[in-house]
């Protein structure tokens, strides 16, 4: 299998999993096929040394984080790309609402707090892997969460306090 | 709120239907990869171009122009005739440059002067505490003067080009090198390196003390003798080739005592 072959492999076995961390990053599936599409870019020029890491998946997630906090650095200009139709929810009826709001909740943590409650909660990984993929201190992954986490609480217990004041009039 | 019960809420959502292409991500990695190579060669270009400046040290006033330099006209390209080693001190360079490198890095033989290149060279010592190699210093009479260490030759390296001059630089890229010069000193910085362009492309490098010819094939077939001081210090030789304005070295083949070839360096 030529080296080619076995990129286009690993990569088409592992989109959805890449897009199912790009999208917590910017809660638009568009944005994070873009991200994605740059991540395996990047992963391509890499692609020799990349192959024989001890965790490859651990070397994607790596980029893809660092892609998306590139990215953040880069300007709104650079992120936003107006489009002919409106961005896609896969929510149906009640569970749209939730959506927006915990949307609406994560865009508000900032990217790198963002990033590492992705990390920890939604891939799992422990403080110390959270730590190597993000090139900083534990004390920092644990602060990082503790504030990320408070972000998310003040804005999803402020909205279920103003959607049960609403429910009350 | 549970962190983790929120994010498995957005884990659990269907995709969309996905543009990831991982066929342009191919095509996208090549071209980097591609450019960058490029970009590294241009860096190989541009360390060449450095050694080619540093040769091209400001005038000092009160010095005499280097245009002055009795400079022997083109060795024609089809002579068979070697231009003779002559490992002695004749009139050397008369630049501030020579004279700072020679005290800074002591000969440690004589200084090989090859006035048909025209060329000055030797085998310079770091420092008197240090442990380290010699040293190959080149002087051009108005063109400046340059040392750099090298690694020992290999076992099966008989001899190794260690510098060669390149095209003159453009009017920008002497600025960007010499950011104090005055216009007058950009100028004839500029003129300097015209004259030395015209003398020719000038390879130069060490050999082992059983090396006693090099000559450089050009691509089109032609043969030019290089010049070579035998034991000019540290059980080494110097030697240096010019060519001709647009010659290419397509190979130097270095040889013995005998003229058998001990060495053929690929594009000199």
């Amino acid at each position: 299998m030529s080296l080619d072959e076995e990129y286009t492999a690993y990569v088409s076995g592992r989109l959805t999993w890449l897009r199912r961390i790009a999208y917590p990053l910017c809660q638009d599936w568009h944005r994070a096929d873009d991200l994605v599409q740059t991540a395996i870019t990047r992963l391509y020029v890499k692609w020799r040394q990349a192959r024989v890491a001890d965790d490859l998946d651990a070397y994607v997630r790596v980029i893809l984080v660092r892609v998306f906090l590139a990215e953040q650095r880069g300007g709104w200009f650079s992120r936003v790309r107006p489009t002919p139709t409106l961005p896609q929810s896969s929510f149906e009826g009640n569970d749209r609402d939730t959506a927006m709001d915990l949307h609406r909740a994560l865009t508000a943590v900032p990217p790198r707090q963002r990033v590492t409650l992705v990390l920890r909660f939604h891939c799992d990984l422990s403080v110390e892997q959270t730590a190597r993929a993000l090139g900083c201190s534990t004390g920092t992954v644990k602060s990082q969460t503790a504030r990320g986490l408070a972000t998310l609480r003040s804005i999803l217990g402020a909205q279920d306090a103003h959607l049960a004041h609403k429910e009350e009039c | 709120m549970d962190a983790e019960h929120l994010f498995d809420r957005l884990a659990h959502q269907e995709q969309p239907p996905t543009s990831v292409d991982v066929r342009r991500a191919i095509v996208s990695g090549g071209a980097i990869r591609r450019r960058r190579r490029a970009g590294a060669a241009a860096s190989a270009l541009a360390a060449c171009t450095a050694v080619m400046v540093t040769w091209l040290v400001l005038p000092q006033s009160g010095q005499r122009d280097g245009v002055a330099v009795a400079v022997p006209t083109g060795t024609p390209v089809t002579s068979t005739t070697p231009s003779g080693p002559s490992a002695e001190a004749a009139a050397e360079p008369t630049d501030a440059g020579f004279e700072k490198l020679k005290k800074k890095y002591p000969p440690l033989g004589k200084i090989a002067s090859m006035p048909e290149i025209p060329i000055w060279m030797w085998l310079g010592r770091w420092s008197a505490a240090s442990s380290e190699g010699p040293v190959l210093c080149s002087a051009r009479d108005g063109g400046g003067a340059t040392c750099a260490g090298f690694p020992p030759l290999g076992a099966k390296e008989f001899a190794r080009t260690q510098g060669r001059t390149t095209g003159p630089l453009n009017e920008q890229q002497v600025r960007a090198l010499h950011p104090d010069a005055t216009a007058r000193q950009l100028r004839e910085l500029i003129e300097e390196q015209q004259r030395q362009n015209t003398l020719g492309r000038i390879f130069f490098g060490i050999a082992r003390t059983e090396v006693h010819g090099i000559t450089a094939v050009t691509t089109d077939g032609r043969e030019v003798p290089a010049s070579i001081a035998r034991d000019a210090g540290a059980g080494l030789g110097v030697w240096a080739v010019r060519l001709p304005v647009g010659v290419t070295t397509e190979s130097l083949i270095v040889t013995d005592a005998g003229g058998k070839t001990l060495q053929r360096i690929r594009g000199g």
